[in-house]
């Protein structure tokens, strides 16, 4: 465990709460995947939202890194970095922020109208079916890093 | 470090984690239809995370903390664009210097 970096601990933390909120989320969109939590929507619901919160925290803390190591004159070189200047990083970016605002929306969909909610859901579950394909070709993408033996 | 077993345990477990949720959805989007039984049951877990989660605390009104989340909403967009707006400048001015 020795010598592992920010960058690299921020990806793999990442990578899992992304992947229990897509799995969560996913058991929560409608009857025809909840299967996949075998219909236990309260648990489902309840690691959704506080994942959701943890999710917020990390993509603080790696724009943070991201910004911090910009910020130098010679920049320190962190591969695993999660936000970046590659063309994921800005992904990255782009779908965490509009799932974390029109999440807001509809966490607290008592403010609002009918129709800011239904916008909400169109872009929560639109971000949601766009981001999976991306996740799978970066496993592909990053194959090197999945040891064979 | 690649070859570190937990680093085996954990990217394979993460790598499988996603691959299972695209082929549920696969699955889900291509597949029959849940049926009844199954369409019942989902909404027994809509009820019941209505009435135990935090689902139906949230569908609650909760005053003071929803107008912190809508101002906080608000304060959102226009911190986005003038993010935007200083990297912008920041990256011209540098560029300039490099270019003088």
């Amino acid at each position: 465990m020795k010598g592992i970096k920010i960058d690299f601990i921020l990806h793999w933390l990442w990578a899992v709460v992304f992947g229990l909120l897509l799995i969560s989320g996913m058991a929560l969109m409608g009857a025809k995947y909840g299967w996949l939590m075998n219909y236990q929507l309260p648990l489902a619901d309840y690691l959704h939202r506080t994942l959701a919160a943890a999710l917020v925290i990390l993509t603080l803390i790696s724009i943070g890194v991201e910004a911090g190591r910009l910020s130098k004159k010679t920049p320190k070189v962190m591969p695993w970095l999660v936000i970046n200047k590659s063309l994921l990083g800005i992904f990255n970016l782009a779908a965490t922020l509009l799932f974390v605002l029109s999440g807001i929306f509809l966490w607290i969909c008592i403010e609002f109208s009918h129709s800011t909610i239904a916008f909400a859901y169109v872009i929560h579950d639109l971000v949601t079916f766009i981001s999976m394909p991306v996740v799978i070709w970066h496993i592909y993408d990053k194959a090197y890093a999945l040891p064979r033996e | 470090m690649f070859n570190k077993s937990w680093y085996k345990f954990l990217a394979w477990s993460v790598a499988s984690l996603y691959f299972l949720i695209m082929a549920g959805t696969i699955a889900g989007l291509f597949g029959q239809g849940p049926g009844e039984a199954k369409s019942m049951l989902w909404m027994q877990g809509m009820m019941q995370a209505m009435q135990v989660s935090i689902m139906g605390w949230a569908m609650e009104s909760h005053e003071t903390l929803n107008q912190v989340f809508v101002k906080t909403g608000m304060l959102v967009f226009p911190a986005i664009f003038a993010g935007g707006l200083l990297g912008l400048v920041i990256r011209l001015r540098r560029s300039k210097q490099h270019e003088g």
